[in-house]
């Protein structure tokens, strides 16, 4: 997602952490038409992805991360930070997620945490209720800069349940790349199926 | 260049050791429309900075609001003097305490630490310590200095490397870590005396320093480990330090003026961003000083308190929900107050099951602000569409 995007150098380390160091890492296609089963989620996409991931986190790309992505979070707990990075030393400051947010909170989290990774003229709006699967979830869309004013566009699909956050952010280039590959992943936002 | 706030610390170690050999202003190693020698090393550094430079004209993290603008840089002018013409001024949105000044006089300001001054006096001392740095050629030296003792690639990997990452990027990377700007104390006393003597040149109120540096050290003191600043990575800090420089100061008898409302004034339209910006940061110790602070400043009361609701709010722990509608409450009553409040206050009064509360402020979120874009979930949140 964005915030794996900028800066850079955090990127590269998540990559190169997420395929050399953790071992059970996720390394495949994303079949046009077969239905992927990630944790309680079922997904299914009329085009093709590069996966990577592991754990609670995947990430699909079909031209490289720095032209679209979409990074699926699964049960974000009570006091994880909300992109699953390690937290600091003190434990109530930073994008922490708490179960006890409303979803306007969740939006703003997401705002407070691409631009505390650097990234600039963050915007978050349009928020709304929205199905996840066959649970209530919410919606909303990003805007923001890269520092070398390249402009992306985003768009979160969530979920509270059980006292734990999931989501999938897809974000692209605002140029072309987000645009181009926005109708595919509503058709797989629309294929999401939930088990629970 | 380099962090402001290490800046203060040269100024509080050039009064506390009570330095006589620093050239007076006016008297520059750099001389008015100076350029480096033709195919010297120095005209290499400048190379690579106005190539940075060139970036950061482009950089979508500047404030490009022409009065805010023209303000910093007349500001800048005024102190630097006759070498005004050599500075140039960049304002970027960030809201960390910082400001730096490369060798061939590009000045770059962040918003963060535009948020903090509280006078004119405070922001023209920043910039008069900057512009000391400057006239001086410190980073020049520092540069010559790396490559004299081996490390030759480090001055230049700094520069390749900021010019890869961004504006921001490096300014944090000048400004932090970089040889550029570790400057000595010797050098620090040098653009403090310059900064110190500019302001009573001015007439500027000569507390302000210490007001602004016990301000800063304060706010890195309650949370050391998420620094506003490094200055206190590389510097131990004092409380005696600043306490002696306020106290130097005061010993001037100099009645001086700090302009904090015309400062107040001229940044007035740009707190509430900056603020949200400061709040992001979720660093909410850090972020209830300032607050705790600017409360105390002719700046708009009410939208400060509307902040400290915010912080409550996002914070969340023991007691802070009552917190936080004790300060929307305050806030509420300003007939300035934003739209956002009632929103604001509703997720409080929601979150602690007061609903019928919750509603009414949801109901008056939505007639301020008919076209929210987060209108469909508010309208959720109150069980059906709401006014249309």
């Amino acid at each position: 997602m964005a915030a794996e995007r900028i800066p850079a150098r955090a990127r590269a380390a998540m990559f190169a952490l997420m395929l050399l160091a953790l071992p059970g890492c996720v390394s495949d296609r994303v079949r046009p038409g077969e239905a992927v089963t990630l944790g309680d989620i079922t997904l299914t996409s009329p085009v093709g992805w590069s996966q990577r991931g592991y754990g609670r986190e995947r990430y699909w790309t079909i031209d490289g991360p720095a032209l679209n992505s979409i990074a699926i979070f699964q049960d974000v707990r009570e006091g994880e930070h909300l992109l699953l990075l390690p937290r600091g030393r003190r434990r109530d400051e930073g994008a922490i997620f708490r179960a006890a947010m409303s979803e306007a909170e969740v939006q703003e989290l997401f705002a407070d945490a691409l631009q505390s990774l650097g990234l600039v003229n963050v915007s978050a709006s349009g928020l709304r209720p929205a199905p996840f699967g066959s649970r209530p979830g919410f919606r909303f869309e990003l805007r923001y800069d890269t520092p070398r004013g390249l402009a992306y566009r985003g768009l979160v699909l969530a979920e509270i349940d059980g006292g734990t956050l999931s989501y999938l952010v897809y974000d692209a280039p605002a140029e072309h790349y987000y645009e181009r590959d926005v109708a595919s992943v509503e058709t797989l936002l629309a294929s999401l199926q939930t088990q629970r | 260049m380099k962090l402001l706030t290490v800046s203060l610390w040269g100024l509080i170690v050039f009064l506390l050791a009570g330095c006589a050999s620093v050239p007076p202003p006016g008297q520059s190693s750099i001389t008015p429309g100076y350029q480096p020698p033709a195919q010297s090393d120095e005209a290499e550094l400048w190379f690579a900075m106005r190539r940075f430079e060139a970036d950061l004209e482009k950089s979508p993290a500047r404030v490009r609001d022409p009065e805010l603008n023209a303000y910093v840089r007349e500001l800048s002018c005024r102190v630097a003097a006759d070498l005004c013409p050599d500075i140039r001024v960049y304002v970027l949105r960030s809201p960390y305490f910082n400001a730096f000044m490369a060798p061939n006089g590009m000045m770059v300001v962040f918003s963060g630490l535009l948020l903090r001054v509280s006078s004119e006096a405070e922001l023209a001392f920043v910039l008069a310590h900057e512009v000391g740095h400057y006239q001086q050629q410190h980073s020049l030296k520092n540069w010559r200095q790396t490559k004299n003792v081996g490390n030759v690639f480090a001055g230049i990997q700094l520069i390749a490397g900021g010019m890869g990452s961004g504006a921001v990027a490096l300014a944090g990377a000048i400004g932090a870590n970089a040889n550029l700007a570790a400057f000595s104390r010797e050098q620090e006393r040098e653009a403090d005396a310059y900064g110190y003597a500019r302001l009573r040149e001015l007439g500027y109120d000569l507390e302000a320093p210490g007001l602004l540096w016990a301000a800063i050290w304060e706010e890195d003191r309650v949370n050391p480990r998420g620094l506003l600043s490094s200055v206190f990575a590389s510097h131990p800090a004092t409380e005696e330090r600043w306490r002696t420089l306020r106290e130097k100061a005061a010993a001037e008898q100099i009645q001086g003026d700090a302009r904090a409302e015309l400062l107040i004034g001229r940044l007035a339209s740009f707190r509430a961003a900056w603020l949200e910006d400061e709040l992001a940061r979720r660093n909410y110790t850090q972020t209830r000083v300032l607050l705790d602070r600017l409360k105390q400043t002719p700046a708009n009361r009410a939208e400060t308190l509307y902040f400290e609701g915010e912080l409550y709010r996002k914070r969340a722990q023991d007691g802070d929900l009552e917190r936080a509608l004790a300060a929307y409450d305050l806030a509420a009553t300003d007939r300035n107050a934003p739209a956002e409040l009632w929103r604001d206050r509703g997720l409080v009064l929601r979150r602690v099951g007061r609903s019928a509360e919750a509603a009414a402020d949801f109901r008056r979120y939505l007639e301020r602000a008919p076209d929210a874009d987060d209108r469909a979930m508010i309208e959720h949140y109150l069980g059906g569409s709401y006014g249309r």
